[in-house]
């Protein structure tokens, strides 16, 4: 009974340990702790190793886990400028794309103007 | 115009939640999406693995994560860690829905061997031997052989990472149960390997008949 009871503890002590690294030699050292006899956690170390190796992969899209995030919770990637602008209303838009127009308009008229009043305050001697 | 300045406004900083623990996650989740957002980021892959190994198939799973995840989040507000913890709790769910899954389908419960295969494609790379491989295959027929309660513990085990106690609460048993259904799982698919091993013949029938 007892015997069963530390094999239970060892095989669960393996597995555990094999998740993280399933070496033989981390193994074998897991299994110097507990009082089974070699030859018989020799067997399940080569059965856990293997366990450890097959059961894995099948990973989620990245795809399906982004949008069922989304789906789930909105989402929360970051937003930069360009990105929040074009998500503004259409009459925002066009508002702020009018005054981005103008704006520079108007500055390049204030520079023409400046430059015009440079050259006419030339003194003429 | 108003909308306009708020182009420019700064977004206060949010506190990083994934910090938390699944409880306190859990509270906030009852009012905060974004707090669901972060307990699902820390469970979709081992749900979506659980549930692909249950079903084999990547559709299906998918479907399947997306209702266990939309019911979880339906029904937080009703829950509470009466000894189950949240992880157990979606587990429960994930379980319910394929067992559900497999009802309406009418459809064996299976461990998808080619993918099994396909999965471990990094232990069959060249330098390893045709008896690794042998051996592979024989665990995977027995992997398959085994009654759905103890391909269950192996997943959640092997590819969840769950501990015995874990395991204990998503199957409903005491962990010295867990312990004991995990030792003489173990034991079963080492009997059923030597026993592929002591009759090739028969495998070699198998093999044949399953080929055509």
């Amino acid at each position: 009974m007892d015997n069963d009871l530390e094999l239970e503890n060892l095989l669960t002590a393996l597995t555990d340990s094999a998740l993280t690294d399933a070496s033989p030699r981390r193994l074998e050292a897991v299994a110097r702790q507990y009082a089974v006899p070699r030859t018989e956690a020799d067997g399940f170390i080569r059965l856990i190793a293997r366990l450890t190796v097959t059961m894995q992969g099948a990973r989620p899209a990245p795809r399906f886990v982004q949008r069922l995030k989304t789906d789930l919770a909105g989402d929360d990637r970051p937003r930069d400028l360009i990105y929040r602008a074009r998500h503004l209303p259409a009459h925002v838009q066009l508002a702020a794309g009018l005054a981005v127009v103008v704006g520079f308009v108007l500055l390049r008229r204030r520079q023409d103007d400046h430059r015009r009043s440079q050259t006419e305050t030339v003194p003429v001697q | 115009m108003i909308a306009m300045l708020n182009l420019f406004k700064r977004k206060p900083k949010e506190p990083d939640l994934s910090a938390l623990s699944d409880p306190e996650l859990v509270e906030l989740a009852k009012e905060n999406k974004v707090a669901f957002g972060v307990l699902y980021e820390r469970y979709v892959e081992k749900i979506y693995k659980y549930i692909y190994y249950r079903t084999g198939n990547h559709q299906d799973a998918e479907d399947l994560c997306e209702a266990v995840f939309f019911r979880a989040m339906g029904h937080i507000e009703t829950y509470t860690d009466r000894g189950l913890p949240f992880q157990a709790w979606l587990y429960r769910i994930a379980h319910n829905l394929v067992a559900n899954w497999h009802r309406d389908k009418g459809r064996r419960k299976v461990i998808p061997l080619e993918d099994f295969v396909n999965s471990g494609l990094d232990f069959d790379a060249p330098d390893s031997g045709a008896e690794d491989r042998e051996e592979k295959r024989m665990l995977l027929k027995a992997l398959e052989s085994l009654p759905e309660e103890r391909q269950q513990l192996l997943m959640l085990k092997f590819i969840s990472g769950m501990s015995n106690a874990e395991i204990g609460q998503v199957l409903e048993r005491t962990e010295g149960a867990i312990k004991s259904l995990y030792h003489r799982t173990l034991l079963a698919l080492r009997e059923d390997m030597e026993q592929q091993q002591a009759n090739p013949a028969v495998e070699v029938k198998e093999k044949k008949r399953n080929h055509g």
